[in-house]
Formats: structure tokens, sequence, C-alpha cells
């Protein structure tokens, strides 16, 4: 890699690598950069391959083809004991029968390195996370956030080349999750360890991640910067995944910024890989892509100025929080149904069957090409 | 995690290996002796068991004891589990103790105090005088009674273990779901829990057999000339007479009774499953 | 009043299943200060006698010392044995493991007469027959399978993440097994240990195949006293016995609820 600035260093690279489960690839030729210091989050539904990545990254799963390359080393074959990652765990995984101390102390006794080494690195880890008070504990007196904190510090102390992440939010409740994602954070802008973080919420990979990895089926959907994700989703799962939870079928791109169904025209924030004008197509949208401009019981709106307005009808809502969510029947040759979410409560809650009139927001909604059944 | 799985195998096999050694081997040094007589391949020794009427007798005591055995067994063993598993959860662990504890207390020791219990001038003959008159004779000890007596007392608590596990997993919402529609406790127990505990009965009743029909130390200690089972006889030709091969035969068929009584009772259980869910 | 009838019936039967079980234990206990006639009852002596004249018996205390070196010996090899069984069978990858579960729980279901006679027929031929060696040998291979029992359903217990949590942080497999996953079989090895130590203790059948004047064992000398040569001393030792096992027992159940393994 260019440039000798460490930061600017690969730090791990995955080189084609595949596995195969009793003839199902469940990863099928993956390739991805990380350079030291990030941190990538591998985002996928269950049965992506996400794990298995981890894993093999960790050495408990070894490759079928490709390589795994460490710092410019071939490692695909090295036992994990001996690649020096750390790893927190969905299910915690301390060893019950030692105190939170003996946990953290676990790497470095395995490593055997010198006493005095131990216990400075086991003191500090413990303090990062805020558990020196708990040391002399063992795990079951602990709740699952401080627990998790333990197999945080164990895996720091080993002070690894990459510290892996396995889901492990995902047994803690919510508000225990926030705590938690904010103590991730601000532990790797103090470190600046590189990072590998398997999840399946999209929230948790925002937050955390400096790239993101979305998996589908065993392959790269999609793999870029969270900004860029989240505003330019290349394929339809990955938007399908950061909230592009609507979809109006039967679509015509006109060109770059507008599609058609039917007469109506609607605004194209984004386009997907390959989508050129005249092609057939789809729209998803996020759930802020509708803005609301009046609300009324009548079939027709009296003034008829707004050319760009779309009229809907109610079919349901609710609050969500201090939000409310919509059910809507959009009408105008659409005929279709979308949900959409207003940043505020509207009072009273708009009942069935009301009318609404409101104008699509180019930048939540995205086009892509076929009818992305595939 | 391949090296984990290999260093387990590796072990397992090591186990695998000491006890094809010391187990299988000695099994199948027992059925070549049994056939294999003067350099000879032959069934003169099982031919010898299924022809002399003495050989016989004992056959067939054997098989009458333990099949009485493991019915008394079962009947009092499943009302104690059915006991203990209804008992608040802090009571239970002291009946469980006293199951334990009488399972693992030594065998010897127990038989000895069944000598004294049924012996002459114990307490059941002193009671049975004092009600009857001195002239009334009883003789417990050295008979048949005193053997199913001491089997029913050494089978006992793995029974009641085995029937209590299987009433510990029933549900208990099931039985009050049944008596919530209407179903008397009685009807409750014949219709819900005892098809339920069945897979307990039928392990319970494996262990009773095979345990009572190769016991070997209590009719040696509590039973008379004439209650000498399998296992005695299996003793007394290999080590008082001499005859190595007839004991061995004696040995195998025991243990071929045993092994058919074992599977007969895993395939009524699989009927009766069968049934039940066909029903 | 039907409910009340069924309490009483129930309290009764139950009543007499625990003197069925405890009757021959307690009397036990009760002729044991019979010096006179241990078949005595109720007894027309009382003493200490036979207590004093225990630890004098010169027999009896080298029977003791036997079973008790026999029990510790055969019970050390079938840990192994059951450990190695155990891990084997959960997490290992071996061939037909219904198969060798039934192997390894086979000793519970042969008669131990046919294991009896077929050590006798091993170590005959290695000039073994009435040593020691073949005693503990073959207790080995009898009281393994409470051992493996309790150690299977441990394994079971036992949650393999923690292993991938070691050797990701370092750990060799033999350093993770000495340090995470045996440490944790150890109250189930330990339990079984002391259980299949009883068993070892108490074990006529097989013993007798292989027993020769030399090799006197405890249940095998209690036999005699009992019945051949008649010996109220075989009381004490007998209650000795009886308490010692309740105690051990009660502290497993306490402890470790063993009854879930047997």
């Amino acid at each position: 890699m260019a440039g000798s600035d460490i930061s600017l260093k690969t730090s791990i690279s995955l080189d084609s690598i595949t596995k195969i489960y009793k003839g199902n690839t469940v990863i099928d030729h993956i390739d991805l950069d990380l350079q030291e210091g990030e941190f990538l989050s591998l985002l996928g539904p269950s049965g992506s391959g996400k794990t298995t990545i981890l894993r093999m990254v960790a050495g408990l799963v070894t490759p079928d083809e490709g390589k795994v390359i460490l710092r410019g080393e071939d490692i695909s074959f090295t036992p994990p004991n001996k690649r020096n990652m750390g790893m927190v765990f969905q299910q915690y995984a301390l060893f019950p029968h030692m105190t939170i101390q003996e946990n953290v102390t676990y790497g470095l006794k395995a490593r055997k390195l010198p006493k005095a080494e131990i216990t400075e690195r086991v003191q500090k880890y413990l303090e990062l996370v805020d558990l020196k008070h708990l040391a002399g504990r063992r795990p079951r007196e602990l709740s699952g956030g401080q627990q998790q904190r333990v197999s945080l510090a164990r895996a720091l102390a080993v002070e690894p080349v990459v510290l892996l992440f396995d889901e492990p939010l995902s047994n803690l409740d919510v508000r225990l999750k926030e705590q938690m994602l904010k103590e991730i954070r601000h532990l790797h802008r103090k470190l600046g360890f590189t990072a590998i973080y398997v999840t399946h919420d999209q929230n948790e990979a925002l937050y955390l991640s400096d790239k993101i990895a979305v998996l589908n089926k065993g392959k790269i959907e999609q793999f870029s910067s969270p900004e860029e994700i989240l505003k330019n989703p290349t394929s339809a799962f990955v938007a399908d995944f950061f909230g592009y939870t609507n979809r109006i079928e039967n679509v015509v791109l006109m060109d770059e910024q507008t599609a058609q169904i039917g007469d109506v025209k609607i605004p194209v924030g984004h386009l997907g890989i390959d989508a050129h004008p005249n092609d057939q197509g789809f729209l998803l949208l996020r759930l802020n892509a509708a803005q609301i401009l009046d609300l009324q019981n009548q079939q027709t709106f009296m003034d008829e100025k707004e050319a760009t307005a779309i009229r809907a009808e109610i079919r349901d809502s609710r609050y969500l929080g201090d939000e409310t969510e919509l059910r809507l029947h959009i009408r105008d040759g659409i005929e279709q149904e979308i949900t959409v979410k207003l940043p505020q409560m509207l009072t009273p809650l708009p009942p069935e069957g009301m009318q609404i009139r409101f104008r699509f927001q180019a930048e939540a909604i995205c086009f892509y090409k076929g009818d992305g059944r595939t | 995690m391949n090296r984990m799985q290999r260093f387990y195998t590796m072990l397992g096999w090591i186990a695998v290996l000491y006890m094809l050694l010391m187990f299988i081997y000695p099994v199948l040094k027992v059925v070549i002796t049994s056939v294999w007589v003067n350099g000879q391949f032959t069934f003169d020794n099982y031919k010898t068991i299924f022809s002399t009427a003495i050989y016989r007798q004992v056959l067939v005591k054997t098989l009458w004891i333990s099949i009485v055995s493991t019915f008394i067994t079962l009947i009092i063993g499943y009302a104690l589990a059915n006991f203990i598993a209804k008992r608040p959860a802090k009571k239970q662990g002291f009946w469980l103790m006293i199951v334990i504890a009488s399972m693992f207390m030594s065998l010897t020791v127990r038989l000895f105090g069944w000598m004294i219990v049924l012996g002459e001038k114990g307490p059941i003959i002193q009671l049975f005088r004092l009600l009857f008159g001195e002239k009334q004779e009883l003789t417990l000890m050295f008979s048949s009674v005193a053997v199913i007596i001491g089997i029913v007392h050494f089978v006992l608590p793995f029974v009641v273990l085995n029937i209590y596990t299987t009433l510990k997993k029933i549900e208990p919402s099931l039985s009050e779901a049944s008596i919530m529609l209407g179903a008397s406790p009685m009807r409750t127990f014949w219709k819900v829990i005892f098809p339920l505990s069945l897979p307990g009965v039928y392990a319970g009743a494996s262990l009773a057999f095979s345990l009572a029909a190769s016991t070997f130390l209590v009719p040696t200690i509590l039973g008379g000339p004439k209650d000498s089972l399998m296992s005695n006889l299996a003793y007394n030709s290999t080590i008082t007479v001499g005859n190595m091969g007839l004991g061995s035969a004696i040995s195998f068929v025991l243990l071929i009774i045993i092994v058919a009584v074992l599977m007969g009772l895993s395939a009524l259980e699989r009927r009766g499953h069968h049934a039940s869910e066909s029903r | 009043m039907l409910a009340k009838v069924g309490k009483t019936v129930t309290f009764i039967y139950v009543t007499i299943i625990l003197l069925f079980i405890l009757a021959p234990l307690f009397m036990i206990l009760l002729v044991s200060f019979n010096p006179t006639n241990m078949f005595q009852f109720p007894p027309d002596t009382f003493s200490f006698q036979n207590y004093t004249q225990l630890f004098q018996d010169e027999r009896i205390l080298s029977s003791i010392g036997l079973s008790v070196f026999i029990g510790l010996v055969s019970t050390i090899i079938a840990s192994f044995i059951g450990l190695f069984a155990a891990v084997g069978l959960v997490r290992g990858k071996l061939p037909g493991k219904n198969l060798l579960e039934s192997l390894f729980l086979g000793p519970l279901i042969v008669p131990l007469v046919t294991t009896g006679i077929g050590f006798l027929l091993i170590f005959v031929p290695l000039g073994l027959a009435g040593s020691p060696t073949a005693i503990i040998l073959a207790h080995s291979v009898v009281i393994s399978p409470y051992i493996i029992r309790i150690l299977i359903a441990s394994m079971r217990q036992f949650d393999p993440v923690q292993e991938e949590a070691a050797i990701v942080h370092g750990a060799s497999p033999l350093y993770a097994f000495a340090t995470i996953v045996f440490p944790q079989l150890l109250p189930a090895l330990l339990s079984g240990a002391i259980l299949s130590f009883l068993v070892s203790l108490d074990e006529y059948t097989v013993t007798v195949f292989l027993t020769q004047a030399e090799t006197v064992t405890l249940p095998i000398q209690i036999y005699q006293l009992v019945s051949v040569d008649i010996n109220p001393v075989v009381t004490a030792l007998a209650s000795v016995m009886v308490i010692l096992a309740f105690v051990l027992i009660t502290i497993l159940e306490k402890r470790l609820q063993i009854h879930k393994y047997l």
C-alpha cells in the first residue's frame, strides 16, 4: 500500500475467501481491505455469512479458497491462538469459574507475559471499562452490560492486532445497548484499535463504523462509508436495510432525476447501479419520503396550484414515541400503499379515510432497475 | 475449533481402546470359552444347560424371581417416586438423599441388615410369635421370599430415580389444565400423568430386570440351597467345579436373556408410543 | 373427607416404604452395641465392645486397607477413562457415537458374573489372578459408567464458546482444556469419582472371581464374618460404613444434586 503513514497501512485483507458448508457456498469469493485503526462493520441478515467471515479472520474457521492476509502475511492456516486477535462474543463467553480479574488476565497468562506487565495491563483495561471495583467478583454476579464490558476488557488486554466483535450487543436491552455503543466508540477513538464488528443492526453499524460492508448470501452488496451508504445505496438490498422500506412498483426512469408511473412524476434522489433513462424498475422510499402539505376530509382539494403534489388517503395511523406513522394509499394513478413517518405528534391522530396531500422528497427516494426479485 | 475437536477425538479413542481391551475382550473370551471345548467348536455346554433338569430349574427360577421382583419394585417405586415428585421442592431433597444413599450404601451391609431383620430372632418373627403364639412356625431367611425382599431393596432406588426424573419433566401445567377442564385427580393421573411417565417406567423396568436377573450377592446371603440363581450357578461351575466352559455358557445365556428382555421392553415402549401418537 | 382419607393412606404407605428402606440399616446400628449375639432382637446387652475390637482385628483392618487402596487406584483409572470418554463422545468426532455410548455404559448391563468370568479368563494366563492389579483393573471397568454418565451430562451443559474465547485469546487446545474445561468438569468428576469409589468398596461379584487368600477385600471379609465364621465385630464395621456412606451422599446431593445424573 502506498504511503508511509502507519494509519494508512493495510491491516487485514481478505483475498477472494470462500467457504462451503455441505455443498452450500456460504462465503463466495469475498475481497475486503481494512486499514490500521479503521472500524469496519459487517452488516447483514442472519445467514448472510457475516459471522463466518469474522470467524475466518479469528481462525476459528479456515477458508476453502482464498487467503486471509494480516499485515502482508498470509495467516489463512495460522491457528487462532497464534494470530493475536481479541474477540467479544454475543453470549459474552466469560469463564464462569474465574473472577473478573482472572478473566481479563487470561489471554496474558496464556501468552506467558511477565507478571509485572500482566498486572499493569489488567489494571489499565479494567479501569478503562470502569470495572476495577468489581475485579474480585464472578461473572454471574454481574449484569449483562457489565459482563459485556468484562468481555471487552479481556479482548483489549491482549492488545490485539484486530479486535473482533460478534454481535456483542444483541443480548442487551435498548438502554444498555446505547450505553455500550457510546463506550465502544469512545474506546475506539481513544485507543485507535483496528476492529471488525458483526451486526444485523444498521444503527450500530452507522454509529460505530468508518466502513460498512453490507452482506447478502455470502457476497458483499456494498462496501463504503456510512454516509455514502445512507445517501447512495447501490442496490435495493442495501436500501432496504437502511430504511428504504417502501416500494413503488412499475416505474419508468425518465431522466436522472425523475421517474414516472402512469401520469405521475416522482423526483428521484439516487440511482442504483446500471440504471439509465427509459429503464423499467421500482422505487424504494424512506419513511421520510413524503412531505405532508395538508390534511382534510373532502375528496377534492380547493386549490390545484401544486403541480407536484400527490393525493392520498390515510388507511391507518399511530404514534411511535413522539412521531406519527401513517399508512397512505396513494391515488393519482399510482394506487399503491406506502408508510411514512412524520417527525412530530399530529394531534388529534388523523382518522382513517382522511385525505392528504404530500410532496415526494427526492433525497429519500431511490430508483432501481428490474423487479428486484432476483 | 478443529484442533480442539481433534484433541477430544484423540482422548475419546484412548477410552474406546481401554474399554475394548478391558471390557469387550473379556466378554468375548467368555463367549469363546463357552463354545471351544478341548480345541473343538461345540455347543455342548449350551446343550447341557437346556437338557439338564437342575439347570433348567435355575433358569426358570431366575426368570420368575426377576419378574416378580421387577413388578413389586415398579409398584412401590412408582408410588414413592410420585410421592416425592409432589413434595414441595425443598422437601424433595431429603427424600432423594435417602433414595441415593440407599443406592450407594454397601449392598453387603444392607443384606446383612436383612439377615437380622428376617432372622430367627429378628423383629418380624418375634412379633409373629407374640401375635400367634410360640407354636406357629414361620421361617423367612434362606427362602425365595427373602431373596425377593433383598432384590427389591437393592433395585428400588434405581427405579425410583428413573421414574422420579420423568415425572419431574412433565409440565405441571398439563395436570392443572386437565383439572381445569373438569377431570378428577384420579382421571388426570391415569389419562395424563401416567402415560407421560411411561418412559421412566420402562427405563426403571429394564434396569430392575437386568439387576435382578444378574444378582449374585442377594441369593448368596439371603437364599437357601434351592434359591441359587443363574449367577450363582455360573460361579459354582467355574470356581467350585472348575468347568470354565460351562460357567461361561451359563453366564452368557444370562447375558442373552437380559439383552433380549431389554430389547423386548424397548420395542414395547416404541409400540406404545406409536399407538398413543396415532390415537 | 375423601381427601383426608387419601392423605392418611399416602402417609401410611410412604411410612411403610421408608421403613422398608431404612429397617436393615437401623437394625445394624442397633445390634452393633450388642457384643454377644448379633442376630438377637431386641439386643440383650449394651456395650461399645464391637467398636473397640474393630480397630484391633488384623483381618478387618487389612481388608479395609486393601479395599481403600484398590478403590482409590481403580477410581483414578476410571476417572481418566470417564473424562476421555465423555469429552470424546460429546465433543469429539467418533464414529457410531450411540454404539460407543452403549460400550461405555455396557458394564452396567452385562451381568457382573459374565465380566467376572471374563476377567478371570484373561488374567489367569497373565499370572495376575488373585493379584490386586487384576482387581484394580476389573474394578476400573465396572465402576467407570458411574463417572462417564455424570461427566457426559456435565459436558453437554458446557458451552463450547468458552473454548473459542480461550483459544482466540491465545490459549493452545491443551491449555484451554486444562484451564477452562477441566476446572468446570471437576465438580462432576469428583462426585462421579466418589460414587465410583463407593461402588468399588462394595464390589463383590466380580471380585469374588479374582480374590485369593492374600486379597480379601472388604465386602468379601464382611461376607465371611456374617455367614461363615460369625463375628459380631462386623456389626461395628457395617455401622461405620453406613454412617460414612450417608455423610458422603448427603454432601454430594446437597452440593451437586447428583440425583440429576444418575
